[in-house]
């Protein structure tokens, strides 16, 4: 599903964040990405999310290596991906309930059934959302505009989940509402790679781990020991 | 739905910018339809300028009635079978009645000569209508015509000005739709930034180029469209008084067609087209934008 080979990255005028990183994940897997701060984790999860090239080496998805694919299905493997930027991200302008909703419209779904209303209804009310949202998403806190960045990733069901630090301004209760949320979406088949720093996180729910440590990779298959 | 939400971002986090744009697109569009209406109505001045003449034939002293009659038929020869032409003989007594009212002393004292005044007061034909140029030089080879003489030689000078000013106008027109599409082009990418994050998160989640464009498309006809509808408003009020005070100014300018309520929809459409035109440019900027396209 997801094919790293080889791949390294600079920005212009700075040193390497990370070199000659290989890691796999297959259908259905779980994957941590844990590291420092600035260690590359959210520069490796903007690569996997197609948001940015790597500076040399391959990023596969889908069989789709992403250097040679055509806009068509970039577009079409974008769909297929639920991603939670650090930065959350939410359109401002939009109400909560629309910039979930406008995930689903993008992903085709330009009318929204009454069934996916209904999917986008319990998703906030999973996650404390359910009184806001009428509100814009300018005037949300910290914690409740990732909750929605996470809500947003996953209403489309999509085949990948790529989320980075999700649970980094939540309280207890609500990182463990967002985790069984990534976990269910693992169990439905959906491939997660999670980004965090949270070793209570990792401890608790045992997946594979990729460790990024000065620039490279180690991983981790069974126990992680971050 | 969400994408026209999106469009009206630009009028929330900066109204005036878009309001002093439409301002500026609608003064320019005025402006610009003032010129076009100048430069155009000029055209219709200056072919009557070059056209329409008095020519003033007068007849040799010595001539009698019997060559007079003569003169007058070869007269309408050289000009011909032409509609509106009027040609008509001014004999001396029509020209002392002419005098009369502002001269009466000279018309008495011209009477009182007799036969001796033949040789003062003239006697010609006026032409007048849309006549060629070569006209005039005809007449004067017409035996029993003195001299002619052709109003066309005293508006040459007003109809180089008046081809000069139209070249003018033509050429701020031009200047003021490059500043009109620059200024909008400018506006589109200002908006196009502060679109930049959402439209960031709608490429990631797999918009296509029509979605991505769409907003930066509708921000420019918003803005092109309003700057039109003050550029019509404009034309219809403050226009139309301007052109009717200009119109008075001389009989010549006279000829300048009235104010229509046609290029007041011309003026509202083409600022919509340009703000559709520049909103596309802004839009297709944006849409190109990312590394992975």
């Amino acid at each position: 599903m997801v094919t790293l080979t080889d791949v390294s990255k600079w920005y212009h005028g700075q040193s390497r964040i990370f070199e000659h990183v290989n890691f796999e994940l297959k259908k259905g897997d779980f994957l941590y990405l844990v590291g420092g701060t600035g260690a590359g984790k959210s520069s490796l999860l903007r690569m996997v999310a197609t948001e940015e090239a790597p500076t040399s080496g391959e990023v596969s998805l889908f069989g789709y290596r992403l250097s040679s694919v055509s806009e068509t299905t970039l577009r079409a493997i974008r769909q297929s991906i639920g991603y939670v930027p650090q930065g959350v991200r939410l359109i401002p302008d939009l109400t909560v309930f629309d910039n979930v909703a406008l995930s689903l419209s993008l992903a085709g779904h330009r009318v929204l059934s009454a069934s996916y209303k209904a999917k986008i209804s319990d998703l906030l009310n999973r996650l404390g959302l359910e009184n806001k949202r009428e509100k814009l998403a300018c005037t949300l806190s910290g914690g409740e505009a990732q909750r929605v960045a996470v809500a947003r990733a996953l209403v489309r069901s999509p085949e990948l989940v790529i989320a980075d630090e999700p649970t980094g301004a939540q309280d207890r209760d609500y990182t463990w509402s967002l985790m069984d949320l990534f976990l269910k979406a693992n169990v439905a088949g959906a491939g997660v790679i999670l980004a965090t720093h949270d070793r209570e996180i990792v401890r608790r729910v045992r997946k594979k781990c990729v460790i990024l440590r000065k620039g490279h990779v180690t991983l981790e298959e069974a126990a992680c020991i971050y | 739905m969400y994408l026209l939400k999106l469009s009206l971002r630009p009028w929330r986090l900066a109204l005036w910018s878009q309001v002093f744009s439409a301002l500026a697109v609608g003064f320019l569009l005025v402006l610009a339809g003032f010129l076009f209406w100048m430069q155009d109505g000029l055209r219709t001045v200056v072919l009557h300028l070059k056209g329409e003449q008095v020519i003033t034939a007068y007849l040799q002293p010595s001539l009698d009635a019997q060559a007079e009659s003569r003169v007058l038929d070869q007269v309408r020869e050289v000009v011909g079978d032409q509609s509106g032409v009027v040609i008509h003989l001014v004999g001396q007594s029509e020209f002392l009645d002419g005098l009369k009212d502002s001269y009466p002393e000279l018309v008495r004292d011209l009477k009182d000569l007799g036969q001796e005044m033949n040789p003062i007061v003239p006697r010609y034909v006026s032409i007048t209508g849309m006549l060629s140029d070569t006209v005039v030089n005809s007449l004067r080879k017409v035996p029993g015509i003195e001299a002619a003489e052709t109003s066309g030689d005293r508006f040459r000078p007003i109809v180089g000005a008046f081809s000069a000013l139209r070249w003018l106008a033509r050429v701020i027109m031009l200047g003021i739709c490059f500043a009109l599409f620059s200024g909008l082009i400018q506006l589109a990418r200002m908006n196009g930034y502060l679109h930049r994050d959402a439209l960031g998160i709608l490429r990631l989640w797999g918009a296509n180029s029509i979605s991505l464009m769409t907003p930066g498309l509708i921000s420019g006809v918003l803005v092109g469209s309003l700057g039109g509808a003050l550029a019509a408003f404009g034309w219809l009020t403050f226009g139309a008084t301007l052109g009717g005070q200009i119109r008075l100014l001389s009989p010549v300018l006279n000829r300048l067609p009235p104010f229509s309520m046609h290029l007041a929809w011309v003026l509202f459409l083409t600022g919509s087209l340009l703000g559709l035109l520049a909103g596309a440019l802004g839009g297709f900027s944006q849409r190109e934008e990312g590394i992975l396209g």
